[in-house]
């Protein structure tokens, strides 16, 4: 699919004067269909179609294109286009939530958080549950950088719906921001048992855990740095690098008895050969820099 | 037998097919409208309190199929929040399950009738004066040879053995233009075009439709307990640090790093 969207975008990019529709139409879905956020070319391309091939779309694909227009323009600022074609979707769906929440999306761009507060608290007067209103309420918190707000609103949505990753993720990120380690790290643990493949989650868990601190997270953050360099292969460095801080900061004898702990003593010596080796393959000139800082490191966890 | 032509009288034609397809069309426009008059308000019967529980429903089950990627204590905590004494599936859950609903809640009876009243009610009218005025007239004929076996369904109401097969009569056209008009009816009115079919199926069989909406949260909540209960919790970074160092010897021998 990828490919193919290449190649839509090359024949638009080559088009002289006007692109062709077919071109036009198959572009915006697979915009659509790969959830691919580049605003400004999809707003440029959606006006066009808009505007000289109306009839070519079909009823619903006619006002699917709409929104996706509507929201590209937004998100890339073009207001009075935006504004239009907002207009249009609410003239053509009067009583719709999704026409509604374009509305207060409109208002938030343009910076008028007050209107556009007023637009989402009346979609959810008549639907309480509506999802989209609700995270809309937090963003717009989030855009007037009041982040203790915006933290109040996302935990008040993630109470009812608790099941939604990207929201986890927001609110950890938000935490993060107003340095609440301990909350950052619960949002990152239900974003380990979300997606327990994606290696970036170890790590960031395991970064939060360093940085609270404390002999016990130390060894916690230790295993999921371990964790995270399993699942890349021993590709991703702050992983490596994270095993390695780590190490230095447990000072307790582990006495050789079993597999795992004789594991807890090899690993800060062979992450540092496979970072070595890392360095002198992709990034030679860095080495010296490098060495020092293995060296360190290194000094530190050999320390009694 | 293939002889006989029949003639038709053209008065036939001027006050049976003609009223009688009239007819037909006014009162499905009559359902359409009807029913998109009753159905206006979008079902959000759904209360905020009821997607929590279920979500959280989700998200224990979750909890107990993933929780061995979580530390111990963080485990624990989540454990009882959901499972504990005070825990959210010890109380009582504010989902009602569908028998209750439908004894406190009566808006669900007056939907039903409104759904019989738009369906059904116009088409037993609607059959009764088909019935009465327009039966026993032949007013057209398909124009290819038909087995004796089409007999009932296109000569229904008059009783004729001598008659060709490939007349059909006025009742006969009446039940073929009501389910037959439906295709039809979608090319004008793009959303919910009213399916006798769908209709008959729901009536047919009420809890197949009742189904989705209805769940019993409470014994949901119970079962969702116990297995938490049930289940022990095995870290699975235990042996992390072990794994990492196989992964790294091997990368490192088969010069991949």
């Amino acid at each position: 699919m990828e490919g193919e969207l290449e190649e839509v975008e090359r024949q638009l990019r080559g088009a002289k004067g006007v692109p062709s529709a077919e071109s036009l139409i198959r572009y915006l879905r697979l915009m659509r269909d790969l959830h691919i956020r580049d605003s400004p070319t999809v707003a440029r391309y959606g006006n066009i179609l808009l505007r000289h091939y109306r009839s070519h779309l079909s009823e619903e694909e006619l006002w699917t294109v709409h929104e996706q227009v509507a929201i590209a323009a937004l998100d890339s600022h073009a207001l009075p286009f935006a504004a239009s074609v907002v207009r249009a979707i609410n003239r053509r769906f009067p009583d719709s939530v999704r026409a509604k929440r374009l509305q207060g999306m409109y208002f938030e761009a343009a910076g008028d958080y007050g209107r556009a507060e007023d637009v989402y608290r009346d979609i959810l007067v008549g639907d309480n549950t509506n999802e989209t209103a609700l995270k809309r309420l937090v963003a717009l918190q989030r855009s007037q950088g009041d982040t203790p707000a915006a933290i109040d609103a996302m935990k008040k949505y993630l109470d009812v719906f608790s099941n939604d990753k990207d929201a986890w993720e927001e609110l950890a990120d938000m935490y993060l921001e107003v340095l609440n380690y301990r909350q950052a790290a619960f949002c990152m643990e239900e974003l380990l048992m979300l997606s327990p493949h994606n290696s970036s989650f170890y790590v960031r868990y395991a970064d939060i855990l360093y940085t609270i601190g404390g002999p016990t997270n130390y060894k916690t953050a230790r295993s999921y740095y371990s964790k995270a360099i399993e699942l890349t292969m021993g590709g991703s460095l702050r992983a490596l690098f994270g095993v390695l801080a780590c190490c230095a900061h447990i000072t307790e004898k582990v006495s050789l008895q079993d597999a795992r702990s004789r594991a807890q003593i090899e690993l800060p010596e062979v992450t540092t050969q496979a970072l070595l080796r890392i360095y002198k393959q992709h990034a030679p000139d860095k080495l010296p820099f490098v060495e020092p800082i293995l060296a360190k490191l290194a000094g530190q966890s050999e320390r009694p | 037998m293939s002889v006989h032509q029949l003639v038709l009288d053209s008065a036939v034609r001027d006050w049976v097919f003609i009223p009688l397809t009239l007819a037909i069309v006014l009162m499905k426009l009559l359902t359409q409208y009807m029913h998109q008059l009753f159905s206006a308000p979008p079902p959000s019967n759904k209360e905020l309190k009821e997607v929590r529980e279920m979500q959280a429903v989700t998200r224990a089950g979750r909890l107990r199929a993933m929780g061995r990627f979580i530390p111990e204590t963080s485990y624990k905590m989540r454990k009882d929040y959901f499972a504990g004494e005070k825990g959210l599936f010890s109380q009582k859950p504010m989902t009602r399950s569908p028998q209750e609903a439908m004894a406190t809640d009566p808006t669900v009876m007056v939907d039903m009738m409104k759904k019989n009243l738009t369906g059904m009610v116009p088409q037993l009218a609607m059959g009764m004066v088909v019935n009465f005025f327009f039966q026993g007239f032949v007013i057209g004929k398909v124009p290819f040879p038909l087995s004796p076996r089409f007999k009932p369904m296109l000569q229904r109401g008059i009783d004729l053995a001598s008659l060709d097969v490939s007349y059909f009569t006025s009742l006969s056209y009446y039940i073929l233009l009501l389910f037959g008009l439906r295709g039809a009816f979608s090319l004008v009115f793009r959303e919910d075009v009213v399916d006798e079919t769908e209709m008959m199926k729901r009536q047919m069989n009420p809890m197949g439709a009742a189904g989705p909406m209805g769940v019993d949260m409470e014994s949901m909540f119970k079962q969702e307990k116990a297995a938490l209960n049930a289940v022990d919790h095995e870290w699975e970074m235990e042996s992390a640090e072990e794994r990492a160092v196989d992964v790294m010897r091997r990368a490192i021998k088969a010069k991949k790093l």
